[in-house]
């Protein structure tokens, strides 16, 4: 057959044209469209970690153990039905837990006692000490920095930070969402 | 089989006419309507072919009255209707019975060409008769259904297998001429066509590269200095905060950041005394930020009261 059907070269060439400018048209908004699907796919599973933690947090008092990249604590699992790994395509998580310190008032028998011919103070500062605690963090590797942007603006600055290649989420007991 | 062996051999008596025209113009019969495309070939030879070259044909307009025409001026004034499957009985019985008859049909249709009226006007239908016609001839592997049709009259021995071949032509003739009933640009249409997918193509390329506000979604957030900058100080912060917890854990500085629970990485620990210390890391233009133990920057102090360490304090 020497061509198609009730069509000539020349109107061929004009849909290919339109189809080309339509998809031209398109593009970015399909790009934005797969971006928007990865960032909430990344805020899915931060949030079904983060809540995984959280329960486990408050059942045991203790937050998960803290594991490598990629790999899911054993506590929560369970709450990873597909399988049991977090190393995607665009990005990795990790499970970690952070040390702070705490400056708490001392309790009265561990507070200094002033000496006899001291006179009393007219105020006296609380005697503080300090008290380790844990907190949990997850951290997203990625290296869109696009991605690590729109994780930082959707969860803040006060509980989250980039660096590098990674955004790093700090999980306390009860932690707001995104 | 011995009407296929007709047939390649009147396709190989076709070929090499085409490459003798001299020797084809001898062999067909002076008629203005039929001479270019309709080749009858005389009766003293095994079979007759009627070579319709339907692709060269098709491309220019007219050219389906023309074939038609043709094709009635050979026929002679037959009606183009299909015959029952009678005729067709009667036409295998004669090949089979006697050679002679068909040199004899062949010689009558030569004088039908000879005695051919105009009708170049009159175009048939293709009605369902000439149709079934069609099917039921192409069934017996008698015409071959390419885009240059060969219909070999070899087993045609009677005038009415004859016409019911012919009417297959016609039929043919109007399916290929349906097919590539291709409308064809002009010229003129051409060029203004192609102006303007050239014009969409451009329009196309230049939506691609910059696409234009009115196409282009919110963009996504992206990180500024400043965001990294901040983020090595909460590093710095937190980094901090391991050595402060391991300081009261174990009552002394560690001698590396090794010996803490968790190490940042790319964070220099400098031990420059027994109980002070200072953490450096650098930001993104290099600058080097540093963390002194003995006295934190007043942004370390900002970034403490909003985070976490202080936050369950208040």
């Amino acid at each position: 057959m020497r061509r198609l059907r009730g069509l000539t070269p020349a109107d061929v060439l004009i849909g290919i044209a339109v189809g080309a400018l339509i998809l031209a048209f398109l593009y970015p908004s399909l790009r934005a469209w797969s971006f928007r699907g990865l960032v909430e796919d990344v805020i899915a599973e931060v949030e079904t970690l983060r809540s995984g933690a959280t329960a486990v947090f408050a059942q045991t008092g203790a937050w998960p153990t803290a594991g490598a990249p990629g790999r899911i604590p054993t506590e929560v699992s369970i709450h990873f039905t597909a399988d049991s790994s977090l190393v995607r395509s665009d990005y990795t998580l990790q499970w970690t837990i952070w040390e702070v310190v705490e400056q708490v008032i001392a309790p009265a028998s561990v507070a200094p006692v002033p000496f006899d011919a001291d006179a009393v103070p007219d105020s006296v500062e609380p005697a503080v000490m300090p008290v380790v605690r844990h907190v949990g963090g997850i951290v997203v590797y990625a290296s869109d920095d696009a991605l690590l942007a729109e994780l930082l603006a959707r969860y803040g600055s006060d509980v989250s930070f980039v660096r590098d290649t990674a955004w790093t989420l700090v999980v306390e007991r009860s932690g707001g969402g995104p | 089989m011995a009407g296929k062996r007709k047939k390649s051999k009147a396709r190989k008596k076709r070929k090499s006419q085409a490459s003798k025209p001299e020797a084809s113009a001898k062999d067909v019969e002076p008629s203005a309507d039929v001479e270019p495309e309709v080749v009858h070939r005389p009766a003293d030879e095994e079979s007759e072919v009627i070579d319709l070259t339907l692709d060269d044909e098709l491309d220019d307009e007219g050219a389906r009255e023309r074939l038609i025409a043709e094709a009635l001026a050979f026929v002679g004034g037959v009606e183009v209707e299909p015959e029952d499957e009678v005729g067709s009985a009667e036409a295998d019985e004669s090949a089979e019975a006697d050679e002679s008859a068909e040199a004899n049909s062949s010689v009558e249709a030569g004088e039908r060409v000879e005695v051919a009226p105009d009708r170049s006007t009159e175009i048939p239908k293709l009605t369902p008769a000439v149709l079934a016609a069609l099917t039921a001839i192409h069934r017996e592997g008698r015409v071959s259904l390419r885009g240059e049709l060969v219909l070999d009259l070899g087993d045609a021995t009677t005038e009415e297998e004859r016409d019911r071949v012919l009417a297959a032509a016609l039929a043919h003739a109007e399916m290929q001429e349906a097919i590539y009933r291709v409308r064809t640009d002009t010229g003129r249409a051409r060029r203004w066509k192609a102006v303007v997918a050239v014009a969409i193509m451009l329009l196309a390329l230049a939506t691609a590269v910059s696409p234009p506000g009115l196409v282009v979604p919110d963009p996504p957030a992206s990180l500024a200095d400043a965001d990294r900058l901040y983020g090595v100080r909460v590093a710095l912060l937190l980094q901090a905060q391991q050595i402060e917890a391991f300081r009261a854990r174990e009552g002394r500085l560690p001698d590396s950041v090794t010996e803490v629970a968790r190490a940042l990485p790319g964070i220099r620990f400098v031990k420059s005394s027994g109980r002070l210390y200072q953490l450096v890391a650098y930001a993104p233009d290099g600058e080097a930020i540093v963390y002194d133990s003995a006295a934190p920057a007043a942004e370390f102090e900002d970034i403490s009261n909003r985070w976490v360490t202080t936050r369950e304090r208040s």
